[in-house]
C-alpha cells in the first residue's frame, strides 16, 4: 500500500535532545503520512524510545520542530496539548496497565477520562475493543496482574485503540513475548491499525515484526536517520548499517561499546 | 577554593530541591482547585488515610496519654486531678497529638503514595495517563493532597479524645481520681487556641506527608531499587518538616 500522496501525519525536523553530556538525539528528520504505518528500528540506546516520547509529549525536545496534522506541537499551551493527544492510542513496552484497575476499567479509561463517556457505555465499548483484541470478556473484572504477558500485551492495545485514536505508538510490541504471540500480536496491530484507518509509529528492535506491522522502516543509529525507505527494500538497500543490524552481524560500521 | 566551590555547589542543589518541590506543589495546589475533579478517586484516598489509620493512630494516642498521666503524676508526686487533667488535655491536644499522627500517617500513607506512584513512574503507568489525555497531577497527586487535608484534622480530632481518654483511664483505675471531678477538669482545660491550633497543624501536616509522598513517588526513577530510595525519602523527608511546621506553627500561634 503506498500513501506517498497522502498529507504528513506526523512530521519531525532537526530534532534534538541531550542528557547532560549525552546527545541522544542529533537533529532527526522524519515525515510519517497519513495512514502509513513506520517502524522505527535500531539497538538499544540509539535514541528510539526517546524519539517517540518526545512526539507524543513527554519529554520536551531541545531543539527542533514536530508537527502533527500541520500543528507544530512544541510549546503548545495545555489545552491543545491535550486536544491533539486526543488523537493518540500508545501500545506500551509493558503493557503499563493501571494495577488499580480491572481490565475493562483500564480498557475504558480513555473513554470515561478523556471522551467522557459513562461508565455503563464506555464498559459496552471496552468489552467490545476487548474482543476485537482477542480477549475473553470473562476476564473483564480480573486485575492486570492476573493476566499472562500476551494478555496484558492485548489489554493494552484494546485500550489503545477503545478511544478510536488517528494516530497509534507501538513502542517494542513484541518484546518479553514468545515468537508464536508475538506473530500474534503483530498480526492484532495490522488489523487494528487498518480498521481505524489509523496512522502507525513503531519502534522495535525485532525485525521479523517491523516486517509484518510496517509498511516503511526508518533506521535509527547515534540519533540519527540513517535509512528510511519502504520494508520491501530493506533486503536489497545497499546500506552497511541497515545491512548488519537486520542480519545481526556483530562486525560492521555499528560499533557496541562493551564496558570492560 | 575547593571547600567554596563545595559550599557554592551544595546551596545550589539545596535552592534547586526547594524550587522543585515548589514548582511541584503550585502544579499541584493548581490542579486541586480546578475541575474536573474525581470524587471517586478522592473517597478511596479518604477512606485509605483516614479509616485505616484509624488503629495506628488510635493506638499511638491511648498509649501517649497513659504514659502522659503517669509521667505527670511521678513529676509532679500528688497534684491532684486538675494538674494531670491539664497536663493530659495541653500536651495531647497542642503537641502529641497532630504530631505523633502526623509522624504515623508520614509513616504509613506517605510510604504508601511514594510506592504506589513510584511503581507507576517506572513501569510507564504514568507516560500512559499522559497519553489517555489525563493529567497525573489531576489524577495521582490532587485526590490525594485533598484527601490527605482533610482526614488528617479528623484522624486528630479522634487522637486527641483517645490520648485523654488513655490519661482518664491511668488517673482514675491506677491513681483512684474521682471520674466526675478528673473529666470537669478535663474539660476546664480545653482551650479553643490550643485545640484549633492542633486541627491547623494536622490540615498542615497532611498537605505535607502527600505532597513528600507524591513528589517522592513521582520523580523515582531506576526501577525497584528506585521506588525503595523514593519511599524512605517521602518519611524522611515528610517528618522532618512536619517537625520544622509544627514549630513554625506553634510560634504563629503561641509566641508573644
Amino acid at each position: 500500500m503506498t500513501h506517498s500522496d497522502n498529507p504528513a501525519k506526523i512530521e519531525v525536523r532537526n530534532l534534538q535532545k541531550s542528557f547532560g553530556a549525552k546527545h541522544v538525539l542529533r537533529g532527526v528528520d522524519l515525515t510519517i503520512k497519513t495512514g502509513e504505518s513506520l517502524a522505527v528500528i535500531g539497538g538499544s540506546g540509539t535514541g528510539k524510545s526517546v524519539l517517540i516520547k518526545n512526539i507524543i509529549g513527554l519529554m520536551e525536545p531541545d531543539s527542533g520542530a514536530i508537527q502533527i496534522d500541520g500543528e507544530d506541537v512544541i510549546g503548545m499551551n495545555p489545552e491543545d496539548r491535550e486536544r491533539v493527544t486526543r488523537k493518540f492510542g500508545m501500545l506500551f513496552q509493558g503493557a503499563a496497565l493501571f494495577d488499580s484497575l480491572s481490565v475493562w476499567e483500564n480498557v475504558a479509561f480513555g473513554l470515561i477520562q478523556s471522551q467522557g463517556m459513562n461508565r455503563h457505555a464506555a464498559r459496552e465499548d471496552a468489552l467490545a475493543a476487548m474482543v476485537q483484541v482477542g480477549l475473553d470478556t470473562d476476564i473483564a473484572e480480573r486485575s492486570p496482574a492476573e493476566l499472562s504477558g500476551g494478555m496484558q500485551k492485548r489489554a493494552g492495545l484494546a485500550r489503545a485503540i477503545a478511544t478510536k485514536p488517528e494516530i497509534l505508538f507501538f513502542d517494542e510490541p513484541t518484546t518479553g513475548l514468545d515468537p508464536i504471540m508475538g506473530s500474534v500480536i503483530d498480526d492484532l496491530i495490522v488489523k487494528s491499525v487498518r480498521e481505524l484507518g489509523a496512522t502507525a509509529l513503531s519502534i522495535t528492535h525485532d525485525m521479523a515484526s517491523a516486517r509484518r506491522i510496517a509498511d516503511n522502516i526508518a533506521m535509527i543509529y547515534e540519533g540519527r536517520i540513517v535509512w528510511h525507505g519502504p520494508v520491501a527494500d530493506i533486503d536489497h538497500s545497499g546500506n552497511e548499517m541497515l545491512d548488519q543490524f537486520i542480519h545481526g552481524r556483530s562486525d560492521g560500521p555499528i560499533q557496541l561499546r562493551v564496558a570492560g | 577554593m575547593r571547600p567554596l566551590r563545595a559550599i557554592g555547589r551544595g546551596t545550589i542543589a539545596i535552592f534547586a530541591v526547594i524550587g522543585r518541590i515548589s514548582v511541584f506543589a503550585g502544579t499541584s495546589l493548581y490542579h486541586c482547585v480546578r475541575p474536573p475533579f474525581f470524587p471517586r478517586l478522592i473517597l478511596r484516598q479518604m477512606i485509605e488515610i483516614g479509616f485505616y489509620s484509624l488503629p495506628v493512630v488510635g493506638l499511638t494516642a491511648i498509649f501517649t496519654g497513659m504514659v502522659l498521666a503517669l509521667q505527670s503524676f511521678s513529676g509532679f508526686g500528688f497534684a491532684g486531678e486538675a494538674t494531670i487533667a491539664n497536663v493530659v488535655v495541653w500536651g495531647i491536644t497542642r503537641e502529641l497529638g497532630p504530631v505523633l499522627a502526623g509522624l504515623m500517617v508520614a509513616g504509613r500513607i506517605g510510604a504508601a503514595m511514594a510506592a504506589e506512584i513510584g511503581t507507576m513512574r517506572v513501569t510507564e503507568q504514568i507516560d500512559a495517563l499522559t497519553t489517555l489525555s489525563t493529567n497525573p497531577f489531576k489524577y495521582l497527586v490532587a485526590p490525594r493532597l485533598i484527601a490527605a487535608v482533610a482526614m488528617l484534622p479528623l484522624l486528630v480530632l479522634v487522637a486527641d479524645v483517645i490520648g485523654v481518654l488513655g490519661g482518664f483511664i491511668v488517673s482514675v483505675y491506677d491513681f483512684g481520681f474521682n471520674p466526675t471531678t478528673y473529666l470537669k477538669s478535663t474539660w476546664a482545660s480545653l482551650d479553643a487556641a490550643g485545640f484549633v491550633s492542633g486541627l491547623v497543624k494536622a490540615a498542615v501536616f497532611g498537605f505535607l506527608v502527600a505532597l513528600m509522598g507524591t513528589y517522592h513517588g513521582y520523580h523515582s526513577k531506576g526501577g525497584a531499587q528506585g521506588v525503595g530510595q523514593a519511599t524512605t525519602n517521602a518519611v524522611v523527608s515528610a517528618s522532618i518538616l512536619l517537625l520544622l511546621f509544627n514549630f513554625i506553627i506553634t510560634a504563629l500561634f503561641f509566641a508573644t
